[in-house]
């Protein structure tokens, strides 16, 4: 009886080795190319010949048996060893020879030419990438290069030998849409086709066209949701190495200055000259703004007068920084002020929405996603419900070079 | 086991080695040379195992271990020497 069912699992298992073999060599003989043959071959060379070797359990011979296990071991380990070393070569070759290069393909038009300052707009379609495309046209009216960007997701499988030449219909389509949207602003666009990870391939484009700016739209998920769920227009703001224009869903260019907050970090200042060298193409003026919060004073409230001279100080102290950072921007005293208020992105927020700022410029401390959920981050929680849109400056930014 | 399945076994192997000699005879550069030779490779390993099925005998298993060995060796040291050619 136990030796039937041996013999039948035996069989059963011979059968199934042999039918992977016999489908792997089919599908080497079949496909043309290394990186799909590698799938082929891998077949062979690892789940049948190890299904084969389970078979030895149905001689009932132990010295077959060992044998057999001790193989079996052996391939488990360097089958896949041997597979990956081919297949590194032969992606290093193709990425040295060129051609049947598994990279997404390069952008139409490799470089924003003009003089302007240079914007990338990652624009996929959704309300608000609509709405970062339509504020980057109205920006880009006043002189500036506009590139957009369309990543589509990721083939399910890694097409190896054909992905780089798959045209995307959806794809082209949005950039077709996308450049009729900025044309009707008079200003020609430059179109970038990629496919993968939306913010990998965001950021790298904006490397490749050296962007000085990227727009994105955001939906205006909190600092919490965004980290969950995860946010292109929180993590692109995060990563970044040139400052990130977000759009948020009630983000409107207003007509009054540039608002940029600075608190006297070499962050803020960064962010300020981001600021200016945007205003230099904008024209619109700017304001910097330092907000500031009394320090809390236990058992104040008792001594009015106490209370009164230490707010004095800090107010001095404000304006010190202030006029510090004034002189190191060049900016004229009469487009600073400071603002006493309970929180700074509070304050900020409410002097954009007097002022009706054409946008709000604030430093970032390079924070991630998550870790700006845990530590609150300040140019985060100026996002969610901004009167227009945000400019966030990663530490160490570059500003635009040029207005 | 009985020895019909596994010489019926033993003859579909031995078609898939020819398989394996096709796929190497039309490969068309060295890459391809070298994931054709450890593909054939293992199907002789596969070839041996169900011979040792088929004759009870184990050291054709040992024969096949030296042999999926050494084929390792030589596909690690072939790659090798084919990055090191299209760096330079």
């Amino acid at each position: 009886m136990t030796e039937t069912a041996l013999d039948v699992l035996g069989a059963g298992l011979l059968g199934v080795g042999l039918l992977l073999a016999t489908a792997g060599v089919y599908g080497l003989l079949r496909m043309p190319e290394i990186f799909d043959q590698l799938h082929a071959a891998g077949l062979v060379t690892g789940p049948a010949v190890l299904v084969i070797l389970l078979a030895s359990v149905a001689t009932g011979s132990a010295d077959i048996v060992t044998s057999a296990a001790l193989v079996f071991v052996f391939v488990l380990i360097t089958s896949p060893l041997a597979g990956h070393a081919i297949a590194r070569a032969a992606w290093l070759r193709a990425s040295a020879d060129g051609d049947g290069r598994p990279e997404p393909p390069p952008p139409r038009v490799d470089s924003l030419s003009g003089d302007g300052m240079r914007m990338l707009v990652a624009y996929d379609g959704s309300d608000p990438a609509k709405r970062a495309l339509a504020v980057a046209a109205e920006i880009a009216a006043s002189g500036a290069d506009i590139a957009v960007v369309n990543v589509a997701p990721p083939l399910g499988e890694p097409d190896f030998a054909g992905s780089p030449d798959v045209e995307d219909p959806e794809q082209e389509q949005l950039l077709a849409e996308a450049r009729a949207e900025v044309a009707r602003g008079g200003t020609p666009a430059v179109t970038v086709r990629r496919r993968g990870d939306a913010v990998t391939e965001v950021l790298a484009a904006a490397d490749e066209l050296t962007a000085e700016v990227i727009v994105v739209g955001s939906r205006g998920r909190g600092v919490l949701t965004a980290a969950l769920l995860g946010s292109v227009s929180t993590a692109v703001a995060g990563r970044a190495n040139s400052p990130v224009l977000v759009v948020g869903p009630t983000a409107v260019l207003g007509e009054g200055p540039i608002v940029v907050g600075v608190d006297g970090s070499e962050t803020s200042l960064d962010a300020a000259r981001v600021a200016a060298s945007l205003d230099r193409g904008l024209g619109r003026g700017l304001q910097v703004v330092l907000a500031y919060t009394l320090r809390p004073i236990p058992g104040a409230s008792a001594v009015p007068e106490a209370r009164q001279e230490l707010a004095a100080v800090d107010e001095q102290r404000a304006e010190e920084l202030l006029a510090q950072a004034a002189a190191e921007l060049g900016v004229p005293r009469d487009a600073t002020r400071t603002v006493r208020n309970g929180s700074e992105s509070a304050a900020l927020l409410e002097l954009a929405r007097d002022l009706d700022a054409t946008l709000l410029v604030v430093g970032s401390r390079g924070r991630g996603a998550v870790r700006a959920a845990l530590l609150g981050s300040f140019s985060l929680s100026v996002l969610a419900d901004a009167p227009c849109p945000v400019v966030i400056v990663p530490p160490g930014g570059r500003a635009p070079a040029s207005g | 086991m009985p020895d019909a399945v596994a010489a019926v076994a033993l003859a579909w192997t031995t078609l898939l080695v020819l398989g394996g000699g096709i796929v190497l005879l039309r490969s068309r550069d060295t890459l391809h040379r070298v994931l054709a030779m450890d593909v054939l490779v293992s199907i002789v390993v596969a070839l041996l195992t169900i011979l040792s099925y088929l004759r009870d005998r184990s050291y054709y298993v040992d024969a096949a271990l030296a042999l999926a060995l050494l084929s390792f060796v030589a596909t690690l040291v072939a790659v090798r020497h084919l990055l090191r050619e299209t760096r330079s």
